[in-house]
């Protein structure tokens, strides 16, 4: 798990595209939130949001979009890659898992090989989701790279206030 | 002049006072005869003249006092020696008297004192004026100047050398007044260095008109110079109004341009902070997406992770299991078929499988471990989710702060952008002001400058105008000596002139004086010629050639008769003509005419002679005054009997020379 | 002793009767008084020469 390259598609493909500050750093020009480092970062962060909100998105193929997240910068990232599963794992209230259960497909990883495909999956229709929210997000209201720096307190302050972090 | 009379007392042989000599001053009778023998004081009367005029002796002082008055003078008594004469001159009648005093110091020293001259003239009223005693001598010099008293008071002794002296030049120039033109004429001849002309002459300040010249020149030119450094003051002066006003012009532009520097320079301090503010902001952009990033994942796991928790607190696995059992210790176990409490394996199933499922536990790490790490973990990353937002405020603000300083920084350069003209470079107008400054600065110093070499161009020029006109007042000196200078020369021709005139007269008329009596002595055969010393050369006819002879004592004698003659006769008639010197009537001349007072005439001549000259003499002169011998007496007495006018006689008292009176005879 | 630019000067005919006479009278006098010395008479004379000078110039 997270050693290969992993693509995405369609929309969520231009999504995460947009929200990496990589294709600021490649096309300065490029009309890009660029406002989390890298696509890998994004590929952690977005199942966790995506979890949060129960938001879960299929692939896409609306557009012929695609990206790739090299398989280098997924091993690179296996520590964050590994918490985000993890953590996916054990916090998704969709099934009708017990504690325990959750707990194995959190962190027995190499037992549950049948379920890692499906829990693999399950992760990656949060991080769908996560980008989804992420990209509405950010383009809501904001047009300009100021304007995405910007929201990202707005969007920290929103979660922070949606999950009620910190009170 | 004409001689009155004279009184002696105690004059020499004269003892005594005696009774005043009168002379005959009658036209016709003119002559007055004086008989003595010899020594008897004849001559002594021609000393008396002389003496009592001049106070010239040519014997010794203590002389002059009568020997037996003087013998016979007490001790410290006093006598007296008086001459007095009384003469007419220029129709005033001089009394002329001299008296010494003579005082016996001891026996035999008698002290003279010095001798005391008195002159009074008789005034028209009657009244006696007395001469001023310093006037005396001044007066008997008009009268009968010293120098040609030799000749009217004629000493036959003497009269041998008159002829060849000298100064018969002079006494005939005195005579005629030429000596008098003569010092005049010398007095202005411009060739005598000492003459007035000559000394006017060398004051002539010779150099001052090329001097004076060169010095107009020089004027001229500083006046040049002047007016061109004035011209030039007015131009810098305007040159220098001009800078100031520029000064002007560019001090308001300047200020004017103030705001527009203040703006440029405004401009470019924003410029600067833009750019700052603009890396500052690029940096927060970085910090933004680097810290996001680096929260991010934490920060939203944060609502999953209290999620997770509660999985994990609600899992049974929540218990540990062995604690510190490795699964790879199991795998030993159960290879080694027997387990720690030495149960067999191999028979026990359930207890392979109660171990099988504790080795489940462990895959590598122990669940319970890494739930509890996780847990940590969890809780560690709750706690950094609280700064995590800190930051992001932190960024947020300073970000937000940045871009609307940045905002408000754009705001401001529009703004200060916008007065700009742009067009208006104020750094330039600052230097031309700077420049005008110096050029002001140069302006000024020029113009002190110029200033200064007017002020010392006109203290030239003050300086030349001033030796100018000490020139010109040499200048005019000069002109005024050259005026001198010009009278004095025609004076001089004039003196001159009448000079050489009158000298040739003289000559003539003194040759022809003479010629007359010698003619009328000689009858013709002889005549004199006068040569430019006045020397009277004797010609003798002879063959129709003239030739100078030889002279006889005789005939000496006669011809120094006739000269002296001559001159009186030459005196009597200037004096009767009214002739002057001058060529205009203008200036009144007094020749008077001039008595003869003769001592011994005849001595050296023989009774032809004597006859002869005695027929001349009442002819020749106003005045005759005759000392004679009386053996002389006898040959001249028939041709001067009709003259005669008194006659007197010198008596010796008992034959002493030292005791004489006069007598009058007739 | 002339100098270089010598006009032809104007003497007054009655200042040089006058100086003449003077000068003359003066000489005549002095001869028979012999009452200066020459240095005085050349003086004397120079003053009757500069004062008609001057009596001409004014």
């Amino acid at each position: 798990m997270f050693n290969n390259d992993y693509e995405l598609k369609g929309k969520h493909a231009t999504y995460i595209r947009f929200l990496s500050a990589t294709t600021n750093r490649l096309d300065k020009t490029a009309k890009a939130a660029g406002i989390i480092n890298t696509a890998v970062d994004i590929y952690a962060i977005a199942p966790l949001i995506g979890l949060a909100y129960n938001k879960k998105a299929a692939e896409d193929n609306s557009s012929n979009d695609t990206y790739s997240i090299l398989a280098s910068q997924i091993i690179n990232h296996q520590a964050d890659l590994d918490f985000a599963f993890r953590l996916v794992m054990l916090a998704d209230n969709s099934t009708e898992l017990s504690s325990d259960e959750k707990i194995d497909r959190a962190f027995r990883k190499d037992e549950q090989l049948e379920k890692l495909a499906e829990n693999l999956e399950l992760f990656h229709q949060y991080m769908r989701g996560g980008l989804e929210w992420l990209y509405e997000h950010f383009t809501d209201g904001a047009t300009t790279k100021e304007d995405y720096l910007e929201k990202v307190y707005e969007v920290v302050s929103l979660y922070k206030e949606d999950f009620s972090i910190d009170d | 002049m004409i001689i009155k009379s004279i009184a002696l007392n105690n004059f020499r042989q004269y003892k005594g006072a005696q009774p005043p000599i009168l002379f005959s001053t009658d036209k016709e009778k003119n002559v007055t005869v004086i008989l003595g023998v010899n020594t008897s004081g004849k001559t002594t009367l021609i000393q008396a003249f002389e003496w009592c005029l001049y106070e010239k002796v040519n014997f010794k002082t203590r002389d002059v006092l009568n020997i037996e008055v003087a013998r016979a003078m007490g001790l410290y008594t006093s006598q007296e020696v008086y001459v007095e004469i009384v003469l007419i001159h220029e129709d005033k009648e001089f009394t002329i008297r001299r008296t010494q005093k003579f005082t016996k110091s001891d026996a035999d020293k008698i002290k003279a004192e010095r001798s005391v001259l008195k002159i009074q003239y008789k005034e028209d009223n009657g009244e006696q004026q007395a001469v001023p005693s310093y006037e005396c001598e001044n007066t008997i010099n008009k009268i009968l100047p010293e120098a040609l008293s030799d000749y009217f008071f004629f000493d036959g002794e003497r009269i041998a050398d008159i002829n060849n002296r000298g100064d018969v030049v002079a006494a005939v120039r005195g005579l005629m007044g030429l000596d008098v033109i003569g010092e005049a004429k010398d007095r202005l001849d411009p060739h005598k260095a000492s003459s007035v002309t000559a000394k006017f002459s060398k004051e002539l300040d010779v150099g001052s008109d090329q001097k004076n010249n060169k010095l107009k020149n020089d004027l001229t030119d500083a006046q040049t110079r002047l007016d061109t450094l004035n011209i030039r003051k007015n131009e810098v002066k305007d040159e220098i109004e001009y800078y100031e006003r520029r000064k002007e012009e560019l001090s308001a532009q300047i200020l004017a341009n103030k705001d527009e520097k203040h703006n440029q320079d405004k401009k470019l301090s924003l410029e600067k902070d833009i750019i700052q503010i603009t890396k500052n902001i690029e940096n927060t952009e970085s910090r933004i997406v680097k810290d996001f990033t680096a929260g991010a994942i934490k920060f939203f796991a944060t609502p999953l992770i209290h999620r997770a928790m509660k999985v994990i607190d609600e899992a049974k696995y929540s218990g540990e299991g062995i604690p510190h059992m490795r699964s790879a210790a199991i795998d030993f176990i159960l290879e080694r078929k027997k387990c720690i409490c030495g149960c067999d394996l191999s028979k026990n199933e359930g207890a392979r499988e109660n171990i099988l499922f504790e080795q489940s536990l462990l895959p590598p790490q122990h669940l319970g471990t890494i739930l509890h790490t996780t847990k940590d973990t969890y809780k560690r990353y709750l706690k950094e989710a609280q700064s995590f937002c800190e930051t992001i405020l932190e960024n947020h603000t300073e970000y937000r702060n940045n871009r609307n300083y940045l905002g408000e920084k754009m705001d401001e350069l529009k703004n200060v952008s916008a007065k700009i003209q742009g067009n208006i470079d104020v750094a330039k107008i600052e230097q031309d002001y700077q420049k005008n400054e110096k050029t002001l600065k140069d302006k000024r110093e020029l113009l002190l400058k110029i200033s200064s070499d007017i002020g010392a161009t006109e203290k030239e020029i003050a300086e030349i105008e001033k030796t100018i006109e000490r020139l010109t007042i040499v200048s005019d000196k000069n002109e005024r000596l050259r005026k001198c200078i010009a009278y004095a020369k025609a004076v001089y021709e004039w003196l001159k002139a009448g000079y050489d005139k009158q000298e040739k007269e003289v000559k003539e008329r003194l040759l022809e004086s003479v010629n007359n009596i010698f003619e009328k002595m000689y009858h013709g055969k002889r005549h004199v010629t006068i040569n430019d010393r006045y020397q009277i050369v004797l010609m003798t006819l002879l063959d129709n050639d003239e030739v100078k002879t030889d002279e006889s004592k005789g005939l000496e004698a006669v011809k120094n008769f006739s000269f002296i003659s001559g001159l009186v006769d030459l005196a009597r008639q200037k004096a009767h003509k009214g002739n002057d010197v001058t060529e205009d009537e203008d200036i009144p001349v007094n020749t008077e005419p001039y008595p003869l007072v003769m001592d011994a005439p005849f001595s050296n001549a023989d009774e032809i002679h004597i006859n002869n000259i005695s027929r001349i003499i009442p002819e020749i002169a106003e005045q005759v005054i005759l000392m004679v011998m009386q053996k002389d007496w006898e040959y001249a007495r028939p041709a001067l009997e009709d003259k005669i006018g008194c006659s007197y006689f010198i008596e010796k008292i008992n034959n002493s020379d030292t005791n004489s009176v006069i007598r009058r005879i007739m | 002793m002339e100098s270089n630019n010598d006009k032809k000067l104007e003497l007054n005919p009655d200042s040089l009767k006058i100086l003449k006479n003077r000068i003359y009278l003066m000489e005549r006098e002095n001869h028979k008084t012999k009452k200066y010395k020459d240095n005085e008479m050349v003086e004397r004379i120079r003053k009757l020469i500069e004062a008609e000078v001057d009596k001409n110039d004014n």
